[in-house]
């Protein structure tokens, strides 16, 4: 999977999650919290006045009414929309069915999709609940991704969910850094695996899907949330970073096993692009990242340096972008680039632009935005997320609680 | 002028999906935030770029050799740097063997400082040191400064290779040599480049600075269907 927010969304997720913060505890209609079971095809959207790419042309096109940016794991996507005030989740198979919905109150209510450390993809969602120790305490409760069925949960957190993946973070009260404390979660367990410390001897940088960042000492360190154990160590110093200048990346990991960090120093900032299951420091120097599913593929963008790598990590070809050229999509061999108004396709083996949109079709310009291992895929258009779904044979799929 | 293409990079390549379709790409209703526009590759009979003159100064092997390369590049580009370092050499092995001509063209993606470059390099090809020239300005296959680039810098130079000083400096800024490249970055610009380093391979595009038995490969595949 490739999913890579681009900074305009991050940016106002960024707002969106401080603004639900602030509504914390603010009355809200009633809400129906425990999942239920849809099992519904959506309809599929008229897409004759829009220019999709070629590969999407020939698949069914649903629109969720998604107002969040939806989340993607093992062929199932969940995102949420307003409707009546509280925030509607949906869970939408690749192939178009609603699976289950879940409501929350439409402030101070956060979610993630993640695994656990057995691979079992996961809705993650928060909550505000009157407790005896707090009028208003957050709390996550996780759920199977596919049936809805709650795994753990709920439990209290330290405060609104922050991430990258289930990382809360104390409201802010004179309390280290911006957010006060902040913990992780592990996705197995919902346990509380790790939390900062006022003395700032461990400092949380994120989690991703059962691992743990954080830096501790000199060193940035990984951990299996499951038991603690320490999965590999690198040293800041032999990067030339500063203990308090690693910290999570605003982008998303471009996919499964890789992360992206953020390292500051008095010139600029940069992105450090890490391999979660060894350390290895794959890149110190990118601005986006994206992964092709399909091929294997992986793309580097630096400024105006742009690369590609197989699936080994061989150097495919490189080539200088315009300044400002930002990764749309990766996936299906094809890299979408965005240059202004201009968007352009290139075949990402040979690095050869690729005629993706049919020249002849008129009407909007629909971009990819996250695309699946099997095509499926999440486009975005002027009306907000469409989904490209996949076909399923009659009788396949079947979930419930 | 090229500042206004300078944004553009890249070769027009071979494409995914054959199509008889010319329409140019279709104007769209605007997406708010979305683009407008699709950038396609285009049906060329990408040989035609091969120019295959005797008197192209920047130009080394037969003119009638079985295989010729066309190298859309600039001066300030680090891949294309890095190909002149790395897999040129090896080219020009099939050069000396009079298999290979190489045509080179600056698209000067990067503005004044590489279209200055580019005019030094002409200006240098003149008195017959285009290549030497050239080497200096990618030494250890790396770009040069913008600073470096400069109308002082390239003309001492010019006097560290041993040219006349003075004649080269009138070329440097000679309405001749702009005419030269400017026609040549309009080329690659014709051609649909979108960004350098960007090649033609015995009529076949190359888009970046890929592994070097990328090009010896296609090579090997041009002469072959060559003789």
């Amino acid at each position: 999977m490739s999913r890579r927010p681009r900074p305009r969304t991050v940016t106002a997720l960024v707002v969106a999650s401080t603004l639900l913060l602030v509504g914390c505890g603010s009355p809200s209609p009633e809400v129906e919290r425990e999942p239920r079971v849809v099992g519904e095809l959506l309809p599929a959207v008229d897409i004759s006045e829009m220019r999709l790419p070629i590969p999407d042309e020939e698949l069914r096109v649903v629109e969720p009414g998604w107002v969040t940016e939806p989340q993607y794991a093992d062929g199932i996507y969940l995102g949420g929309a307003e409707r009546d005030g509280v925030l509607e989740f949906t869970a939408l198979a690749d192939t178009g069915e609603v699976l289950w919905s879940a409501q929350r109150p439409a402030s101070c209510a956060g979610f993630v999709v993640t695994t656990d450390g057995a691979g079992r993809a996961l809705a993650v969602l928060t909550d505000t609940e009157t407790t005896g120790e707090a009028l208003a305490a957050v709390t996550a409760t996780a759920y199977e991704l596919a049936t809805g069925r709650r795994v753990w949960g709920p439990v209290e957190v330290s405060g609104p969910h922050q991430g990258p993946g289930l990382v809360f973070a104390a409201p802010p009260a004179g309390m280290m850094g911006e957010t006060g404390p902040r913990t992780a979660l592990d996705p197995g367990t919902g346990r509380v695996a790790v939390a900062e410390t006022a003395s700032g001897e461990v400092r949380l940088v994120g989690e991703y899907g059962g691992v743990v960042l954080t830096v501790e000492s000199d060193a940035l360190v990984a951990r299996a949330t499951a038991d603690d154990s320490e999965l590999w160590r690198v040293e800041l110093a032999d990067h030339g970073w500063g203990s308090s200048a690693v910290s999570a990346s605003p982008e998303a990991p471009p996919a499964p096993g890789l992360v992206i960090l953020t390292v500051s120093d008095p010139a600029d900032a940069r992105g450090v692009l890490i391999d979660l299951g060894s350390g290895a420091v794959l890149s110190e120097s990118v601005t986006e990242v994206a992964v092709d599913a399909t091929s294997g593929a992986l793309v580097t963008l630096d400024g105006a340096t742009l690369q590609a790598f197989d699936r080994d990590r061989e150097a495919l070809w490189s080539q200088t972008v315009a300044p400002g050229t930002t990764i749309a999509a990766l996936g299906g061999v094809l890299l979408y680039l965005r240059e202004g108004d201009v968007l352009r396709v290139h075949n990402v083996i040979t690095g050869a632009v690729a005629e993706a949109y049919d020249p002849g079709r008129e009407g909007a310009i629909v971009v990819p935005w996250q695309i699946a291992p099997n095509g499926a895929s999440v486009l975005v258009h002027d009306r907000g997320y469409l989904v490209a779904t996949v076909y399923e044979p009659e009788g396949a799929g079947d979930a419930g609680l | 002028m090229l500042a206004v293409a300078a944004v553009i990079v890249a070769l027009v390549l071979a494409m995914s999906r054959n199509r008889d379709s010319g329409a140019e790409p279709a104007a769209t209703a605007p997406v708010p935030g979305g683009p407008t526009e699709v950038q396609g590759p285009e049906q060329l009979d990408l040989r035609s770029a091969e120019r295959r003159e005797a008197d192209d100064l920047l130009a080394v092997g037969p003119v009638d050799a079985p295989v010729a390369l066309v190298v859309f590049s600039d001066y300030q580009c680090p891949f294309c740097a890095r190909w002149s370092a790395e897999t040129l050499p090896l080219l020009m092995d099939h050069v000396d063997a009079g298999e290979l001509r190489i045509e080179w063209r600056d698209v000067n993606v990067f503005g004044p400082a590489s279209e200055r470059a580019a005019r030094a390099s002409y200006a240098a090809a003149k008195q017959g040191v285009f290549w030497e020239y050239h080497d200096r300005l990618f030494e250890g296959g790396a770009t040069r400064t913008e600073n470096e680039l400069g109308d002082e810098a390239l003309i001492a130079l010019a006097e560290e290779l041993g040219l006349d000083v003075e004649r080269f400096t009138a070329d440097l800024a000679s309405a001749e040599t702009v005419a030269q490249i400017t026609e040549n970055a309009q080329l690659g610009i014709d051609l649909g480049a979108y960004s350098t380093p960007a090649f033609i391979l015995g009529g076949q595009p190359i888009v970046g600075a890929q592994p070097s038995a990328v090009f010896l490969d296609a090579f090997a595949a041009a002469l072959a269907a060559a003789r």
